[in-house]
């Protein structure tokens, strides 16, 4: 399998009568852009920004991101999704590197929404702060589906069906730069074999967890997928099963700095078998059994090592560390990646459970660690949602530090509020020390 | 200018060696011993005072020695407190975890020691005190006290410090999350990491898998005519969350009227617990709080009182210094009530 990725870079963003693609210049039509993102008609009242870097604006509650992509062949930058199922991981697609599409409301039902600042402080805790944000902010449609399970559900679709609008501006052009990945499943190259767990939040009957071609994996113990599915449109975003620093966006997928890096090493350094969904379950009985399986799958694969990541923290330690230290009793080398959980003042354990066999751990951060932001001028979506609804990492009152919402605008929130914060698909440059 | 107060024992306070070891603190204007060495390398501040206590004296009279030592402390004003060295010195290592202890928690200020590694004062006291890590003996001073000394000046001008690896100290049971150096993203890290364990090659771990602290529970007791309380970390709030509780990291909690109600129905009690699938609590939220199986019990004579209310707060993710504060408020309220006993009910 080859996926060559055609990069155009986008240097900016406007509104105009044409929605077209042109030297670097990404023009929108407002009505035509909304007509099409919301074509199954679930939202309401929907309006368009531009956000870029450096701008003294913060967009919250921020719900998901997606990435443009266009398939010069016609099949559906998110097949089983936004369109017809078919394969995915062969061929060509173009994207729009630079640039994020942006799903934002005006609440929070369910208190895993975040926010994304564009300048300050704030602007060096979400990946998406770097990218120019076309941003929508909406409401659902049907009052009765503002409740927690169903309140980013209708988002994270439309900001996939606004990314593949915008993506067919890219027909017939010429793109500027490529990155090409080719993988086929190899039983022996001579090199250690290596998978990739990629551990989602998918308990049963919950928020919308990892769609796999537009199937909801909540429940599924796990879904064996091809490295170069992930760049290509086969999985898509969370619906919001964790706080706004864990969740896993469309974009987050299909630019994933771990898959990248790990197809670039196979053939050289390793042979990459495959990538793992795998998931976690709440009964303690059950933690140890799942985690046998996913043993027990490693070493059916035949793998050598395995890198692990975890979806987010609290029990879902427990899976993940039952699984790196079972592996490493059967021989099976491990990295994890996670983020710990010390609290706001630090001084918790990183970790609610602890394997002594885990050995080689990666740190991308603290789920908690305060920060105070400063007021901007622009809000994209909704402020005084923080005076209303639930969100992590956001309070309305604390003995100490007061409520996070001042009266000028400025903030006091912990870093469970910023969208993606933890980096766990590998873009995190942050990491733990000691003090 | 910042002022500086420095305890010794009584042989770093040039009073004498282990025979002098029983005397009492003193308290002594200016420089003695080791302060003079200390004084050389401050930067703007000045050490108005030394306190000297016999290493015997403070081990087999901790209580009466600190309380000396808060007395003097409490007539001085003071930015911060040096004490030692105490090299591998095991009393002497004690007696300066315990007098910073005092100082960082009673007095709120930053207390500065250095010991040696093996000293077991590091383990007792590094997370109540900046521990440097210094020489096994008084012949590694002068290598030691430049360390010290930059740490001091530091935390005197409140420059903000690079973690305990960078600064020379213990590290204190605080965590915080930094920039990786040189920017290298975790993607990087984890396969790079990967390669050299597949190598056999050195590789750093970017966290340490340690022993946690462990609560042994306490054995049984028997709560016949006793009066008894339930409280819970499941997010169990009325419906509404009329307290607003937060789904995690909590540093407020409920307090809910049960009166005498036999069971909690569904549809007037939800969980806003942000961890776990709410919806089984919503169904019914005696999950949460077995409030039918406790009037049972009551009935059945195995305890005399149920406590009209419940204390509720979601359990996820709260930061261990507001967990204990709670808790003591919570345990306030129940001594004042004549609670005997409580159940925790947990998710």
């Amino acid at each position: 399998m080859k996926l060559e990725i055609g990069n155009f870079s986008v240097k900016d963003i406007q509104f105009g009568e044409e929605t077209s693609f042109a030297n670097g210049v990404l023009t929108v039509n407002r009505e035509e852009a909304i007509a099409e993102m919301n074509k199954e008609g679930m939202l309401k009242n929907i309006a368009l920004y531009v956000a870029r870097p450096g701008d003294s604006t913060r967009i919250v509650p921020a719900k998901s991101t997606a990435a443009v992509r266009y398939r010069p062949d016609g099949r559906s930058a998110f097949p089983g999704y936004t369109g017809s199922t078919a394969m995915a991981g062969d061929g060509v697609t173009y994207a729009m590197d630079g640039m994020c599409v942006t799903a934002a409301g005006l609440h929070s039902r369910l208190g895993m929404n975040s926010m994304i600042d564009m300048s300050g402080p704030g602007a060096e805790l979400s990946p998406y702060s770097k990218l120019l944000n076309l941003v929508f902010v909406a409401e659902n449609a049907d009052p009765a589906e503002d409740i927690p399970a169903m309140d980013n559900v209708h988002f994270v679709k439309a900001s996939c069906y606004l990314a593949e609008y915008l993506g067919r501006t890219l027909e017939n052009q010429e793109p500027e730069a490529w990155e090409t990945y080719e993988w086929d499943a190899c039983q022996d190259n001579g090199l250690p074999r290596v998978a990739f767990f990629y551990q989602q939040c998918n308990i049963p009957k919950w928020y919308d967890g990892t769609y796999y071609y537009g199937y909801e994996l909540n429940g599924v113990p796990s879904t064996i997928v091809q490295p170069l599915e992930w760049l290509d449109g086969a999985l898509t975003g969370d619906g919001g099963a964790l706080p706004g620093n864990g969740v896993r966006t469309t974009y987050s997928f299909l630019t994933a700095p771990i898959i990248k890096r790990l197809l670039q090493e196979h053939g050289k350094t390793i042979n990459l078998a495959c990538t793992v969904l795998v998931g976690h379950v709440e009964p303690v009985d059950d933690k140890q059994r799942i985690a046998n399986a996913y043993v027990s799958l490693a070493k059916t694969l035949g793998l050598d090592a395995v890198i692990e990541m975890e979806s987010h923290c609290g029990n879902v330690d427990v899976d993940f560390m039952m699984t790196l230290g079972g592996l490493e009793r059967e021989g099976i080398k491990t990295v994890g990646i996670f983020v710990e959980n010390v609290g706001r003042d630090g001084t918790n354990p990183g970790k609610t459970y602890a394997d002594p066999a885990v050995d080689a751990l990666v740190s991308t951060g603290n789920t908690c660690q305060v920060y105070e932001l400063p007021a901007m001028e622009t809000v994209l979506g909704n402020l005084d949602s923080y005076k209303e609804d639930p969100y992590w990492g956001v309070w309305l009152s604390d003995p100490v530090r007061g409520p996070s919402l001042r009266e000028d605008g400025s903030l006091i929130v912990d870093t469970h509020a910023f969208m993606e914060h933890d980096g766990l698909l590998g873009t995190s440059v942050l990491t733990m020390k000691d003090f | 200018m910042k002022k500086i107060v420095v305890f010794v024992n009584q042989y770093f306070g040039q009073i004498g060696g282990e025979e002098m070891a029983d005397i009492v603190p003193e308290l002594r204007e200016g420089l003695v011993g080791p302060a003079n060495a200390m004084q050389a390398l401050l930067k703007d501040a000045q050490i108005t005072h030394t306190i000297i206590c016999g290493d015997n004296y403070m081990a087999s009279n901790t209580t009466a020695a600190l309380d000396t030592i808060r007395g003097f402390l409490e007539g001085i004003p003071f930015d911060l407190l040096i004490a030692g060295p105490a090299f591998n010195a095991g009393r002497y290592g004690f007696s300066c975890g315990e007098v910073c202890k005092l100082v960082q928690e009673v007095f709120q200020r930053p207390a500065v020691t250095s010991m040696c590694e093996t000293n077991p004062g590091v383990d007792l006291y590094r997370k109540n005190a900046y521990v440097v890590a210094g020489s096994a003996s008084a012949a590694g001073m002068r290598k030691d006290m430049p360390k010290v000394m930059a740490l001091v000046n530091k935390l005197l001008a409140g420059e903000e410090l690079l973690g305990a690896e960078a600064e020379g100290y213990f590290p204190r049971g605080i965590r915080k999350e930094v920039p990786y150096e040189g920017g290298k993203n975790a993607a990087d890290r984890a396969v790079d990491m990967l390669l050299a364990k597949l190598a056999g090659l050195p590789y750093v771990s970017e966290y340490k898998v340690e022993q946690e602290e462990r609560v042994e529970p306490l054995p049984p007791i028997d709560v016949a005519g006793k009066r008894v309380a339930f409280m819970t970390t499941s997010g169990l709030v009325p419906i509404g969350n009329p307290d607003r509780i937060p789904s995690g990291s909590c540093t407020h909690y409920g307090k809910y009227f049960i009166g005498e109600q036999d069971e909690l129905k569904s549809g007037e009690w939800i969980s806003i617990h942000g961890g776990y699938n709410v919806s089984f609590a919503a169904e019914n939220p005696m999950l949460l709080m077995p409030l039918d199986a406790l009037r049972q019990h009551q009935k059945d004579g195995h305890f005399s009182y149920l406590y009209p209310y419940v204390y509720s707060l979601a359990g996820n993710q709260t930061a261990k210094g507001d967990a204990i504060r709670m808790a003591d408020e919570i345990l306030a309220e129940f001594r004042k009530d004549g609670i005997d006993a409580v159940i925790v009910g947990s998710t």
